[in-house]
């Protein structure tokens, strides 16, 4: 699987979830935080290549049994039940996920954790 | 590609690439900057560099169309923003740049430890600064009842099947009531808030009062930071 799947992955992933009523938004890990912080350049390459700002927030990775394991950090509203959006954020996410490797030919169990950073 | 690889011989090459090599012959400076690396479908890097830095963004037919070229322009135009923004940017300056990757890992740190949600699958979680943040407002609901600090852990029980959690909330009260009806309040307000608004398995809330509230500065709505926390 190649970077631009990798990148769509991320991509799908950080729609489904900002699709689920009550995500306000995604929170970047420290790795992308770091990257920010460290260079103001790291913009203009987000900027070209389309979708890495919104995607900050989610990690894939592929591990060595073959399965995606996704990572999702989001910033609820308040006025939702914490532990209801985060069941709809994992489904959301795992079955874009699972439905975009499908399409790719590579059916492949998905794994999602989602972190709840902050409730605004 | 790297840059020792062997480059398609004349007899493989297919039949665009005498064309699109003549094509890259046009842009000397580009093909010195990229090569003469080829792209899988023929046409010369040099030429996805010149429409790169082409400000009309001047795409031919086959550009448009060719998923290897485009790749190829968008990440070329990406490197190439990057290198006008260094360019343009003035020298980084050590300490802001310090003080960024501070902030970064202590809103990290801030986040404190990750609480598993009420969920079977443990595979939903929150930061303990959101959960204590929540269960804060919660205790503040209760008249006379200001919250100061507040901490929440997984209770330590190995053979639990559900993970449960701790609070411990530290508080400044009123003394216009007895303190032991105001702690019970506290205790139901934070559990309450748990469940139905987070969604965490809380079985022991412990409160602390540290601080005495004057009646005047909780009246109502109106709240009053705290002298003493």
């Amino acid at each position: 699987m190649n970077a631009s799947h990798h990148g769509n992955i991320h991509r799908a992933a950080a729609r489904a979830a900002l699709d689920v009523p009550g995500v306000l938004a995604l929170q970047p890990a420290l790795a992308d935080r770091l990257a920010l912080a460290a260079s103001r350049v790291y913009e203009a390459v987000a900027a070209g290549a389309t979708g890495r700002h919104e995607a900050a927030g989610v990690r894939c990775e592929l591990t060595t049994v073959g399965a995606w394991h996704v990572e999702v950090r989001c910033i609820l509203d308040k006025d939702h039940r914490v532990v209801d959006v985060a069941r709809r954020v994992r489904e959301n996410v795992r079955r874009a996920v699972t439905s975009y490797v499908a399409q790719q030919g590579r059916a492949a169990p998905v794994t999602v954790v989602v972190t709840v950073t902050r409730t605004v | 590609m790297a840059l020792d690889d062997p480059h398609p011989t004349s007899s493989d090459k297919p039949a665009g690439v005498h064309a699109a090599a003549a094509e890259a012959s046009l842009h000397p400076d580009a093909e010195l900057l990229a090569g003469a690396e080829l792209l899988p479908c023929g046409r010369p890097l040099g030429h996805a560099w010149q429409q790169a830095r082409s400000a009309a963004g001047a795409a031919d037919p086959h550009s448009s169309r060719c998923p290897h070229c485009r790749e190829a322009i968008e990440g070329l135009t990406a490197l190439d923003r990057a290198t006008r923004a260094l360019r343009a940017e003035e020298q980084p300056d050590g300490h802001s740049l310090a003080t960024r990757v501070i902030n970064a890992v202590r809103s990290e740190v801030r986040l404190g430890t990750k609480l598993l949600l009420d969920d079977p699958d443990h595979d939903l979680r929150i930061a303990e600064s959101a959960a204590a943040k929540v269960l804060r407002r919660a205790a503040d609901t209760v008249p006379g009842i200001r919250a100061a600090s507040c901490r929440v852990a997984a209770a330590k029980d190995d053979h639990a099947v559900h993970v449960v959690h701790v609070v411990v909330i530290t508080v400044a009260a009123t003394l216009d009531q007895p303190l032991r009806g105001r702690a019970e309040a506290v205790r139901q307000a934070v559990l309450h808030a748990a469940e139905h608004v987070l969604g965490l398995a809380v079985t022991t809330v412990d409160v602390e009062v540290n601080a005495v509230l004057g009646a005047s500065r909780v009246h109502g709505d109106e709240r009053h930071e705290l002298s003493e926390r």
